[in-house]
């Protein structure tokens, strides 16, 4: 298998049957807190994907080229949650300064991001799978784009559900969890997709 | 400015602080952490070669397997090979430990044991269980890939029929764990690996094996 | 004492970190395959939430308010990391049934919520025990959810096999949409009793009055009833 066919794979795998939040857990806080609305919901998709591809990617070099070489593999969740945090910092600088529309989109969401365990997760599967930087760097981008996927899907299903007669008990976290149950369900039809 | 630097040291401090506490807990669990893995090699080692008294490395890792040992006897006489293989299950990756006389015949498979096992409880974790194990001993291996029973990928038996599992090895075929695809179809991808390459290992009487 | 005690139990039953609040639900969701990871985890956890909390509150004076987060991040990770060292050396089996789930507790919201709301803010004592509240109202949460999943999912708790073997295990409780579903009817069954419970405690006040006190004590016990209802 050529690299490209495995990055096809991983692409199919990590949106459809490995999906971040419905087969992994990873970022159900944003996923259960910021799905109100289409809209919010693809920008925070948007924001963690440009994170989570900048992170994987740091935090490759970090691990290859410091980490390893030091033999503090010891060090790698506080060197990662801090590369993520100052990479966050530093993308919310960024936007401000060179796109004011981009920023006026993200930049609410991206102090979110520090604490949304997709971005750490990514980054220690990265590791786990020993991936190179060209997968690690993909694998953060389509594992974001699953996230996306998933909570943009959430939020067109509540939008509705605004509308409809919900026991009152059920109202809010409760109710979501249990779509966000069916909707795995659906997503579990998925397995098999791309080995 | 002066305030900026305030508050980079007292960060600097925090950090040091703490990599100063982590670094004194490695120390302290590096060694616990080393045995343990060497431990549970060892262990699997034995249970996949019961006969065995002593293990000799190999040094011959090859693509799909590694962990090559030499099984000796009490007398130091060679009895078979030990090898490991690791496949993908559909949470972790799976080590599958295989023994094989000199004959071919498999005398104990070790499922599941690596540290990094995390397969869904109830479900793929079940391929650690001693009777899912059972069936693949007694295999008398012969250059060919070992299948499920109705193999061709249809190996999803009636749930519930993992107490069924129990049958005598004839060896024929193994059953795969019901609802579990993914970590039974690892198994027995890592199990025909590691096979595959102990078979090359041992002497044939100038027949040639088929090459897997 | 009384002030202990209050913020002991606000943790376990009035701001349970999973039922009320909702917070870290990932590992909620996650671990929760079996009874024992749920303990492994609400465990570890706790062990964190202490620390962090105690070392936390010591250094209020000295953390400056602009770099408090990163200074928060960095403490409690300190305190992941050496968890998981130590129960990668001790309780290897443990270690790997939670995976990447024990250095993901740094991202937990649990922890950084109650280092900002609580201990950056009250004295050790105090930040103490309300980490070791939080953190068992946390572990006995996903532990609760942990049996429920186990018991449906595989027929068994803690592994002990409950259920006969004439039980067809519901395997889809165990695998991942089994977590979202359970969780979800869960926290409608508490919302339902802790509303019923306001109703009755307001309807109760309109005759007797009962103090502050009063009221939050009767939460926690309906607190309490659900998860026995729960288990049942």
């Amino acid at each position: 298998m050529n690299d490209f066919t495995k990055l096809l794979i991983l692409l199919v795998t990590s949106i459809l049957s490995n999906n971040f939040i419905f087969s992994r857990f990873l970022g159900c806080c944003p996923f259960l807190g910021v799905s109100n609305r289409v809209e919010t919901a693809a920008g925070m998709g948007m924001a963690v994907t440009f994170v989570m591809g900048l992170a994987s990617l740091f935090t490759y070099l970090v691990n290859t080229f410091i980490l390893v070489p030091l033999k503090l593999e010891y060090l790698q969740t506080i060197a990662f949650i801090l590369v993520i945090a100052s990479l966050v910092q530093f993308v919310e600088m960024f936007l401000k300064k060179s796109s004011p529309t981009l920023y006026k989109s993200l930049g609410i969401y991206l102090p979110l991001i520090t604490t949304n365990c997709a971005v750490l997760g990514v980054t220690l599967l990265n590791i786990e799978e020993s991936y190179n930087l060209l997968f690690s760097v993909f694998n953060g981008v389509f594992g974001a784009l699953g996230f996306t996927l998933a909570i943009v899907l959430m939020a067109g299903v509540r939008e509705r559900l605004e509308f409809s007669n919900v026991p009152k008990a059920m109202k809010g976290f409760s109710s979501s969890l249990v779509i966000a149950g069916l909707m795995s369900i659906a997503f579990l039809g998925f397995s098999g997709l791309g080995g | 400015m002066r305030n900026a630097m305030n508050l980079a040291w007292r960060l600097l401090i925090i950090a040091l602080a703490a990599g100063l506490v982590l670094g004194l807990v490695n120390e302290i669990t590096k060694g616990p952490i080393t045995e343990q893995n060497q431990k549970s090699a060892n262990e699997s080692r034995f249970a996949a070669f019961p006969g065995a008294k002593a293990f000799e490395a190999l040094r011959k890792d090859t693509e799909n397997a590694h962990d090559f040992y030499l099984a000796l006897n009490e007398k130091g006489e060679q009895i078979g090979y030990v090898a490991s293989s690791r496949e993908y299950g559909y949470r972790s990756e799976i080590e599958v430990v295989v023994g094989m006389d000199l004959k071919g015949n498999i005398v104990g498979v070790v499922i599941g044991e690596n540290g990094d096992f995390s397969e869904t409880a109830g479900l793929g974790a079940k391929v650690k269980e001693a009777r899912f194990a059972k069936q693949f001993i007694g295999i008398k291996y012969d250059g060919t890939a070992v299948d499920y029973n109705a193999g061709g990928g249809g190996y999803i038996i009636p749930a519930g029929s993992i107490t069924a599992l129990e049958i005598e090895s004839d060896g024929s075929n193994p059953d795969a764990v019901s609802g579990a695809t993914y970590s039974s179809g690892a198994v027995l991808t890592a199990f025909n690996n590691a096979a595959s390459a102990l078979y090359e290992l041992i002497p044939k009487g100038g027949e040639t094996g088929g090459q897997n | 004492m009384g002030r202990i005690k209050k913020t002991f139990l606000n943790g376990l039953f009035n701001e349970n970190p999973t039922f009320r609040l909702v917070l870290g639900t990932c590992p909620t969701l996650a671990v929760t395959t079996q009874a024992m990871n749920g303990i492994g985890m609400g465990l570890a956890a706790t062990f964190v939430l202490i620390g962090s909390n105690v070392v936390i509150s010591l250094l209020r004076k000295f953390i400056p308010d602009k770099v408090r987060i990163p200074a928060f991040i960095v403490i409690i990770c300190m305190f992941v990391t050496v968890i998981q060292m130590f129960m990668q050396a001790f309780v290897p089996s443990l270690y790997s049934a939670l995976g990447i789930f024990i250095p993901l507790i740094v991202v937990n919201c649990i922890i950084l919520a109650r280092a900002e709301a609580f201990a950056s803010k009250n004295g050790v004592l105090y930040s103490a025990i309300d980490g070791l509240g939080m953190g068992l109202g946390f572990t006995c949460a996903i532990t609760l959810i942990g049996a429920i999943r186990e018991l449906i999912g595989n027929g068994t708790i803690f592994g002990v096999r409950l259920l006969g073997t004439g039980y067809e295990p519901m395997l889809i409780i165990s695998l991942a949409p089994g977590g979202f579903i359970v969780f979800g009817l869960i926290l409608g069954l508490v919302n339902y009793i802790s509303t019923r419970d306001e109703r009755e405690s307001r309807r109760e006040a309109d005759t007797s009055k009962p103090t502050q006190d009063g009221v939050s004590v009767q939460r926690a016990e309906s607190a309490e009833d659900t998860k026995e209802e729960a288990a049942a």
